[in-house]
């Protein structure tokens, strides 16, 4: 809507009538502007941070949650209950990716039993969710994917990936089969700690793929060196798994000082300084650290807000790391 | 098979310390009403070990408390690792596999074996083995208390895999017949992923099963200094 679309024809332009109508016009600015989608602008510092979907440019939350370890806490009711405000706190931060795998244990029960529960309660920021699981078996998928979507009460998932490139060639065709028939949205493959990297490599290059994960964080970036060249080249979207390296990176530099220019990039944690160190490599498109903590959630998606660090400043965000 | 090799000992431990100590809650609490039984059987074991009668000779108390070891081997498999671990644990089924494995060889071996005897226990095998016997029914399950466990929470033999490893290699040591070699096959295999998994989980587990391994070594190093030393002697 432009403001020449409310010209008056000339006859009716007379000065006090038009200041009227200028004023009326500035008015209405406002509140145009409250309709509009909250990332609209970039230089808000409150912004969602998204990254498209090079397959589809469909827009996505750079911070994600894992589920290993995290949701695998069997039937005990407790736990599963304060799982599932962790969830909540993710969705309402607004998070969308939620990884799992049948090889997580109960991680994907419970996954089911939040989602059950958050919409009993009748909430509905889970109706962001990205659901990502992933087929892990040398035998046929069928039955474990029919399995998965049972667990999670879904008749659609985002994104179904072969987990650490197990008897990939037989799923890639399962999962480009559920695709066609519209109960998949995205194929994808991971690997993690660095593993089988040059088979991934191959598998890239040759077969068309909407996702891979792997390993990447900023004491392990070797996958900088090939893999994400290559999934920029290809248009493959990129999950970071263990972007904290497992709670390592905690370890050595909790209790060192955060540097001053963090605040320059809107880290106010160690947490926030490893993600966005992560999420923003140009080939990442979404990091899925995993925890239990409510306190570390809230941190983790605070790495989803404000402006991400260029190239510039992610070469002095490893020399500091490296420098300390 | 194939997925167990290409994992580390981290890829197969998907669940934490409390997760743990919450599994092992549930299963105790679910099965509060075998825990009776359990005292009396292990109450019997000992008394089999420790009592002894002109009703029942020594190579039958032996046979029978193989028995008891057997069966809680099967129990450990079919139901605390099939129907309880497998909800935390992709690899479960393998261990419940294992422990079904060890149990009915160890039946089969109480029924067929010629000899069926202790060692003494004033030896030092009767004495390790009688250490690890104490360890493994009372010191292991009560240590667990300083771990933020609750009471309900901790691990009893026959009920949970480690108290039952425990006791097995006790006696297996104090076992004075060949079989012994083929029964702690299975245990030290046990033993060692058990081990492994209470290190990445920072239990005090691995230090009773690091223990019971070593004993164990010490007693094969034993038996080979023994018939070493018998065979120098008999030159």
């Amino acid at each position: 809507m432009k403001f020449t679309d409310f010209e008056e024809p000339n006859e009716f332009k007379k000065t006090n009538l038009s200041d009227r109508r200028l004023f009326l016009r500035a008015l209405s600015v406002p509140a145009l502007l409250a309709l509009m989608p909250t990332n609209t602008f970039a230089l808000n510092d409150k912004a969602l941070i998204t990254k498209a979907i090079p397959s589809s440019g469909e827009q996505l939350p750079v911070i994600g949650m894992g589920t290993w370890i995290s949701l695998n806490v069997g039937n005990n009711i407790e736990a599963r209950n304060h799982r599932t405000e962790l969830l909540k706190t993710f969705f309402d931060m607004g998070g969308a990716m939620v990884d799992s795998s049948p090889m997580y244990g109960s991680a994907e029960e419970v996954m089911g039993y939040a989602l059950k529960r958050l919409h009993s309660q009748g909430e509905k920021s889970q109706k962001s969710l990205f659901s990502t699981t992933k087929v892990w078996t040398r035998s046929k998928g069928e039955a474990q994917i029919a399995e998965s979507f049972r667990l999670w009460g879904l008749k659609q998932f985002d994104l179904y990936q072969i987990h650490n490139l197990l008897n990939w060639q037989e799923h890639l065709e399962t999962l480009q089969q559920l695709k066609e028939q519209g109960k998949i949205r995205y194929i994808g493959i991971t690997t993690s700690h660095g593993r089988r990297h040059k088979d991934l490599e191959q598998i890239m290059k040759t077969r068309p793929l909407d996702f891979v994960q792997l390993t990447y964080n900023i004491q392990d970036r070797e996958v900088e060196q090939r893999l994400l060249p290559l999934a920029k080249e290809k248009g493959i979207a990129v999950i970071a798994n263990r972007p904290l390296n497992g709670g390592s990176l905690f370890y050595h530099f909790e209790k060192k000082p955060l540097p001053v220019w963090a605040a320059e990039i809107g880290c106010a944690n160690w947490a926030q300084f490893f993600l966005k160190f992560v999420v923003s490599h140009p080939a990442i498109t979404c990091a899925i650290p995993a925890t239990t903590q409510l306190e570390h959630m809230q941190e983790n998606m605070g790495a989803m807000r404000g402006v991400l660090p260029n190239e510039a400043m992610r070469a002095k965000m490893l020399d500091y790391i490296q420098s300390i | 098979m194939f997925e167990l090799l290409q994992f580390s000992l981290l890829d197969m431990t998907p669940y934490n310390r409390q997760s743990w100590f919450n599994l092992v809650g549930e299963y105790n609490q679910s099965l509060w009403f075998i825990y009776p039984i359990a005292i009396v059987i292990t109450l019997l074991l000992l008394s089999l070990l420790f009592k002894s009668s002109d009703k029942v000779s020594e190579n039958k108390s032996v046979r029978w408390a193989f028995v008891i070891l057997g069966v809680a081997w099967i129990w450990n498999g079919a139901v605390f690792h099939l129907q309880y671990f497998a909800n935390l644990n992709w690899a479960a089924p393998w261990f419940g596999g294992m422990f079904l494995a060890q149990g009915c060889l160890i039946l089969l071996i109480a029924f067929f074996m010629k000899s069926a005897l202790w060692v003494s226990f004033a030896s030092v095998r009767g004495r390790l083995a009688i250490f690890l016997l104490f360890i493994g029914l009372l010191v292991y399950p009560l240590s667990q208390l300083l771990e933020d466990r609750s009471f309900s929470q901790v691990e009893w033999f026959p009920l949970l895999p480690t108290p039952v490893l425990l006791v097995t290699i006790a006696l297996v040591i104090l076992l004075s017949s060949r079989w012994r070699y083929a029964l702690v096959i299975i245990p030290i295999l046990w033993g060692i992923i058990s081990a492994a998994f209470a290190l990445s989980l920072g239990l005090l587990e691995f230090y009773f099963i690091a223990g019971a391994l070593l004993i164990c070594l010490l007693h094969f190093l034993l038996t080979i200094f023994t018939i070493m030393h018998g065979k120098n002697g008999q030159k």
